[in-house]
């Protein structure tokens, strides 16, 4: 099968935590602003929630989340329903499906996926989840004049429990195709690779996986007295939320001595004064970080002598560049950091964010100072104590004479922003 | 003492400003500051520019052409945040990006070192543009590349390979 980059297009919350509804759009790099105890967190957690309902299970992720009274809204009664509903964007899937007309098979081509979650608490929890595909049927037939691609939307209730009938539907005529002329057992070694026969059609919906999708949501929120402490060897290769292992990473990270060598550049670029970045082991089976700087011959800081900032920026840089999950949820960045890096520290996550998607909660105005604004999300708190999240647009003139004279920093701190 | 404020874009363009010109800069000033415009506010420019002017000191404003249409209107609404009774010709434009003095100063020997295409003339590269050549040619990461570019970056290249350099070091670096 093709490549299968997803994205996070859209996201839509309904009754969690401090969110009553909300819907947002996503690019691929994205900012969300806004005060302490405004939703950000919440808004984060949301993505937890659903990754850690693929991962671990849903009654362990509601558990992780402090249990079901803590998931719901208060202001809303306790039998609401809770919806968490996802699109996402999924490049170059080509589904080896084939539906007949008239012997005339078809392939399909999945470009984007829409899958909601549904949560109903009444005396046991019951969960129910959708996946809706959209793509199209494509002719494989090589004979001129052969028949158009069909637009289609493909509907598997029940997701989650892969025994469900798929629905097809033809967008343009918005008619059902009879699902006793798909074929599912066709041999297509053009779509299938290397030849081999069609999986059972209640199995095809495995191929579209949105488990690597949710699964790889990753959310770092970096402590960097963590990151200065050791890391014992039992543990993940993969960054931990907090970046408590960096030293363990980069260990193993610096096996590579390109990547190394990759490394070092990144982190040249936020704090010059590096000249070396290693890690030592310290016995008992533990390793921590150790740094040359330009300015002393020999002389070699360890662990706990690196200043939180410069941990800090180490395992930010492990995030962006290096750790391979996507979407990444980074959490307040800026701590620790000098305001002239940070600006660094934008450009950094924007090249990175060419090739995959980050989102940044930040309550920082001099972050704002370096972002693209079409990139930014103001996240604040209605009347009713429900977190609202809007996109950040420029209302004519008068935000535009704010701007302009102001800044969109001084904005924030005033609390005009997106007024 | 002889002093010269840059402004410039920041982004890409302040390891290249704050390292390699500023070292050039060095051989005619005493003191050179660098300033980056992104997120700075039209009264900060203004007053900066002031206060410089009362000082004698001198100053450059390096921006893109970016969307531009033409020479004139950047340098109409570059004005506007540097005041309009100042001097335009402190204003240089880089046609398009500052990307494209970096692709220019690679020449072929840093072409060939990174891999990349040799273009005779880097004027009319857009950012994007280097960004998609570095990507077929492997560079994933545009910070990588950046990089590589100022290090192997040499003024006689960039002279040959693109315009508005050889009209800035002609005006500001010979």
């Amino acid at each position: 099968m093709a490549s299968n980059r997803k994205m996070i297009q859209k996201i839509y919350i309904h009754n969690f935590k401090s969110i009553e509804d909300v819907c947002i759009e996503l690019g691929k790099f994205n900012i969300f602003i806004g005060s302490n105890a405004s939703g950000k967190s919440n808004f984060v957690q949301a993505f937890k929630f659903i990754h850690d309902c693929f991962a671990f299970g849903i009654d362990n992720s509601v558990s992780m989340q402090g249990g079901w009274d803590e998931i719901q809204n208060a202001n809303l009664p306790k039998n609401e329903k809770t919806v968490i509903e996802i699109t996402a964007s999924v490049e170059g899937v080509r589904w080896p499906f084939v539906w007949t007309e008239s012997d005339r098979p078809y392939g399909a081509k999945i470009t984007g996926a829409k899958y909601s979650m549904t949560f109903e608490h009444k005396q046991k929890m019951q969960v129910s989840d959708n996946l809706e595909m959209v793509g199209e049927l494509i002719p494989l037939s090589k004979k001129k004049n052969s028949a158009k691609n069909i637009p289609v939307k493909i509907i598997a209730r029940g997701y989650s429990d892969k025994k469900s009938e798929l629905e097809i539907i033809n967008t343009e005529g918005n008619k059902e195709l009879p699902s006793s002329e798909t074929k599912p057992s066709l041999f297509i070694p053009d779509l299938i690779g290397s030849g081999g026969l069609m999986p059972p059609l209640n199995k095809l919906i495995e191929l579209i996986d949105l488990n690597d999708l949710f699964q790889e949501i990753s959310i770092f929120d970096i402590t960097p007295k963590n990151a200065k402490k050791g890391a014992t060897y039992k543990g993940m290769l993969t960054l931990e939320e907090d970046g408590g292992n960096i030293a363990l990473v980069l260990k193993d990270l610096f096996k590579d001595e390109g990547k190394k060598k990759e490394f070092h550049i990144y982190a040249s670029q936020l704090i010059p004064e590096i000249k070396e970045i290693a890690t030592e082991d310290i016995g008992d089976r533990t390793v921590q970080l150790k740094l040359e700087e330009n300015y002393f011959e020999e002389k070699i800081f360890s662990g706990m002598c690196l200043s939180d900032g410069t941990a800090n920026i180490l395992a930010l840089i492990y995030a962006i560049y290096f750790d391979k999950s996507q979407p990444k949820i980074i959490e307040e960045p800026e701590k620790n950091l000098h305001p002239s890096l940070i600006g660094n520290l934008v450009e950094m996550m924007e090249d990175a964010s060419d090739s995959l998607q980050i989102m940044v909660t930040t309550h920082s105005p001099v972050m704002l100072r370096y972002i693209n604004i079409e990139n930014l999300n103001i996240v604040s708190r209605d009347e009713k104590g429900n977190t609202r999240i809007s996109k950040y647009s420029s209302k004519g003139e008068v935000d535009s004479y704010l701007l302009d004279e102001f800044g969109i920093d001084e904005m924030m701190i005033e609390g005009v922003l997106g007024k | 003492m002889s002093e010269i404020i840059i402004f410039y874009e920041g982004g890409s363009d302040k390891k290249f400003i704050e390292i390699f010109l500023s070292e050039h800069f060095k051989k005619k000033y005493d003191k050179i500051s660098p300033f980056k415009t992104v997120g700075m506010k039209k009264e900060e420019r203004k007053g900066i520019i002031r206060r410089a002017n009362d000082r004698g000191i001198e100053y450059i404003y390096l921006t893109d052409l970016d969307e531009s249409p033409c020479l004139v209107d950047k340098r109409s609404s570059v004005s506007k945040y540097i005041g309009r009774d100042n001097p335009e010709d402190k204003i240089v434009i880089v046609c398009n990006e500052l990307e494209s003095w970096l692709y220019a100063g690679l020449g072929k020997e840093g072409c060939m070192k990174l891999n990349l295409p040799l273009h005779e003339k880097t004027d009319s590269l857009s950012k994007e543009e280097i960004h998609g050549i570095g990507k077929k040619c492997g560079y994933n990461s545009w910070a990588i590349l950046k990089n590589h570019m100022i290090n192997e970056f040499k003024i006689k290249n960039a002279i040959r390979h693109n315009d508005s350099f050889e009209y800035f070091y002609r005006k500001y670096l010979s």
